[in-house]
């Protein structure tokens, strides 16, 4: 299990992360200022430190200061403040991503996934994924459902490679809108919902087993729930 | 405060006559100088002149006496010596015997305030004739004494004088200061009144405040007028707020006043999530335009087809476009640079816009082209024209044509309002036009902008990478 330790003042956020992030695995420990964080940071070996950029006693800059003069626990910031500039700071200050408040939990828990793996140096992209009797080839591009291929157009892979490659992870709408179309602000398109129900009408209907879920109001998730 | 004020204002005053009494001791101690040293001079020159006149005098008695008779001369100095008072005459003969000398009794009594001239007496011929050796003191107490007089006249008139300027530089100051004054104390009530007005100060009340009181009032105006407008959009928002706020309120309570099932509650859940998207909507939006109004420019990416860069926003509007019957197209091409996330967003502003807005079974098109060398780009639909009145304001914030139809979805009539800030930043301007066959909303971008932002470059993955949030995306949580 990785350990993860979250450094955050607001105990709203604070309880809210670390119900989350308890609930999706993680052993998660939390601290309250600035120098309490640095401490706990640099005694214990964590898998991702989460850290927030306003904090009492000392603020997230000098934290990550003192979490790199001690290692390389990949560090992802929390900030309200999303300027440019502030992101550039944050990112050559030695922070390995930066994720503005208010953020989406989903969009959260695949960046520690991705902070994990990126840490774990063993990990390479793997170029097959599968889920039950589905196959997805990254490299041939191509879909496989009971070894018979499927036809996708681009965007229908693309978003198929998302929901596989964070498979039993909710991944909201937002963020298919955001990976698969760039498009990184609210409309009222249900382009989404019409490419899912597309994706579905070719590697999901023809099934008895079906893969890809709805979570109401939420949005997508790739699991085999048999 | 007022004492403060007070302090300062008074000590403007203060410092000016100061520095003016300052000046004018200077003038008048220069002055005083000036006069001391002319008519120390014009003394020096009156009584040299006096002796040598006396010694010429001298000179040439001696020399019709001094070759006949050595007595004689000595008689007559004797002799004439009452009729020269104030005055000391000594006369030496060649061997340093004193051949005359006046009496040190009165009138030959000098003060010890004196002018000596020292001269020799030859016989006009004749080499038996002694040369005498001589020295005439005059008196000159009462030069130094007049000028001793004039120095001190001249130092209090000098002090007065520095005075009395002093005196009325204050009050001359502080009359011409006044105004000032009485702009301190309008700005003052001003500060402290609700509704703050114009300045009632005459602007000809003087030459150099005019520009002041004209600028101030002008500040005031725009002021009123963006705290008006500021006033206006927090009710708005606070409005646009309320109505999400309600919903969630009172289907949260609802949930909670029985006991429920887990799919109730799920629901309940889902639609309070609805709710929160809308209002995480409203906050990014406003956000976005605070940045813009806060001087937020546009970061310029590499020059290119817009048309290409167009081709997924309008893939991503498709089905809701053919949902409503309407098709969407693209018309021309422009290449140029451009911030995309920024003007993308504008376009699916303009395109949600159109879409809503078009008849079913007509066209929406997005026009790019160039009119008289502006690039523009707009977003044309079939339907109702919008009354001239309402097109001035289509790109305010909160405005909407079509009151009836504000709730639905995401549309917190921020949308244009969006448009507008995107084409300030990107140096253009936006553009409205409708009449009963076509609606045409769109922008100009400035024309020659290609200076791209290097950091740019370094930001593009890290922002596709990293922009989870700048739009709402955390709701979705």
């Amino acid at each position: 299990m990785h350990r993860l330790l979250v450094i955050e003042d607001d105990p709203g956020v604070a309880d809210y992360l670390h119900q989350g992030l308890t609930e999706s695995g993680y052993a998660v420990d939390v601290a309250r200022t600035g120098p309490e964080g640095r401490a706990i940071a640099m005694a214990g070996s964590y898998a991702v430190v989460l850290l927030d950029l306003m904090l009492p006693g000392m603020d997230g800059f000098e934290v990550l200061k003192g979490i790199r003069e001690h290692g390389h626990t990949p560090v992802l910031m929390l900030t309200a403040r999303d300027r440019v500039d502030d992101r550039v700071k944050g990112l050559s200050a030695g922070a390995d991503d930066y994720l503005v408040k208010p953020f989406a939990f989903s969009e959260l828990q695949a960046r520690v996934v991705a902070l994990i793996r990126r840490g774990n140096s063993a990990f390479t992209e793997q170029t097959l994924l599968s889920v039950a009797d589905l196959e997805v080839d990254f490299a041939a591009h191509t879909v496989r459902r009971e070894g018979r291929r499927i036809e996708l157009s681009p965007k229908e892979f693309q978003l198929l490679s998302l929901l596989i490659r964070r498979k039993g992870q909710v991944v909201t709408r937002t963020t298919l809108a955001e990976r698969v179309w760039n498009v990184h602000f609210d409309t009222e398109s249900n382009m989404v919902e019409v490419t899912v129900r597309r994706l579905r009408a070719k590697m999901d209907d023809d099934f008895s087993l079906k893969l890809v879920h709805t979570v109401r109001g939420v949005g997508y998730a790739l699991e085999d729930r048999s | 405060m007022r004492s403060k004020t007070a302090v300062e204002s008074s000590s403007i005053v203060l410092s000016l006559s100061l520095r003016l009494a300052w000046l004018a001791a200077a003038l008048l101690g220069l002055m005083a100088i000036c006069v001391y040293l002319a008519v120390a001079a014009l003394q020096v020159k009156a009584q040299e002149r006096l002796l040598t006149l006396k010694v010429n005098k001298l000179t040439e008695t001696s020399q019709i006496l001094l070759r006949a008779d050595d007595h004689r001369f000595a008689a007559l100095l004797q002799n004439n010596a009452a009729r020269r008072p104030g005055t000391r005459l000594e006369i030496f003969d060649a061997d340093g015997r004193l051949f005359y000398a006046d009496p040190f009794t009165e009138p030959h009594q000098l003060s010890r305030h004196q002018r000596t001239r020292h001269f020799t007496l030859h016989a006009a011929s004749g080499e038996a004739a002694p040369v005498l050796q001589g020295s005439f003191t005059i008196d000159v107490a009462s030069d130094v004494q007049l000028a001793q007089t004039l120095q001190n006249v001249l130092a209090l008139a000098t002090l007065i004088g520095t005075l009395v300027a002093g005196l009325l530089s204050f009050l001359v100051v502080r009359q011409g200061l006044r105004p000032l004054g009485r702009f301190a104390a309008e700005t003052e009530a001003m500060s402290r009144s609700a509704t703050p007005g114009h300045l009632a100060l005459a602007p000809r009340s003087s030459r150099e405040l005019a520009p002041l009181v004209v600028h101030f009032n002008q500040l005031m105006t725009r002021l009123r007028a963006s705290r008006d407008q500021l006033e206006a959009f927090n009710a708005d928002v606070a409005h646009e707020l309320r109505t999400p706020l309600t919903t969630l309120i009172g289907k949260t309570e609802l949930a909670l006043s029985r006991p429920r099932g887990m799919d109730e509650l799920a629901a309940t859940l889902v639609s309070n999530l609805e709710a929160l998207r809308r209002i995480g909507a409203l906050v990014n939006d406003m956000l976005f335009l605070a940045r813009a109004d806060g001087g937020d420019t546009a970061r310029l990416g590499p020059v290119g087809s817009l048309r290409a860069l167009m081709q997924d926003m309008m893939d991503y509007h498709e089905p809701a476009a053919s949902e409503r019957g309407v098709a969407l197209s693209v018309q021309g091409d422009l290449v140029l640079a451009v911030d995309e996330p920024l003007f993308l967003r504008a376009l699916s502003n303009l395109l949600d816009n159109a879409t809503r807005h078009a008849t079913p079974g007509t066209a929406v098109t997005v026009v790019l082209d160039t009119e008289a060398g502006i690039p523009q780009l707009g977003v044309r639909n079939e339907g109702a024209p919008i009354a001239p009145a309402d097109v001035p304001r289509l790109f305010d914030r909160f405005y909407r044509a079509d009151i009836a139809r504000s709730s639905d979805g995401m549309h917190c009539g921020l949308g244009l309002a969006i448009v507008a800030a995107v084409a300030r930043m990107h140096g253009g301007r936006t553009s409205a036009r409708s009449d009963a066959s076509c609606t045409v909303i769109g922008f100009t971008l400035a024309p020659h902008r290609a200076k791209h932002d290097p950091m740019e470059d370094m930001l593009r993955i890290d922002r596709r990478e990293n922009d989870g949030l700048r739009r709402g995306a955390w709701v979705a949580g």
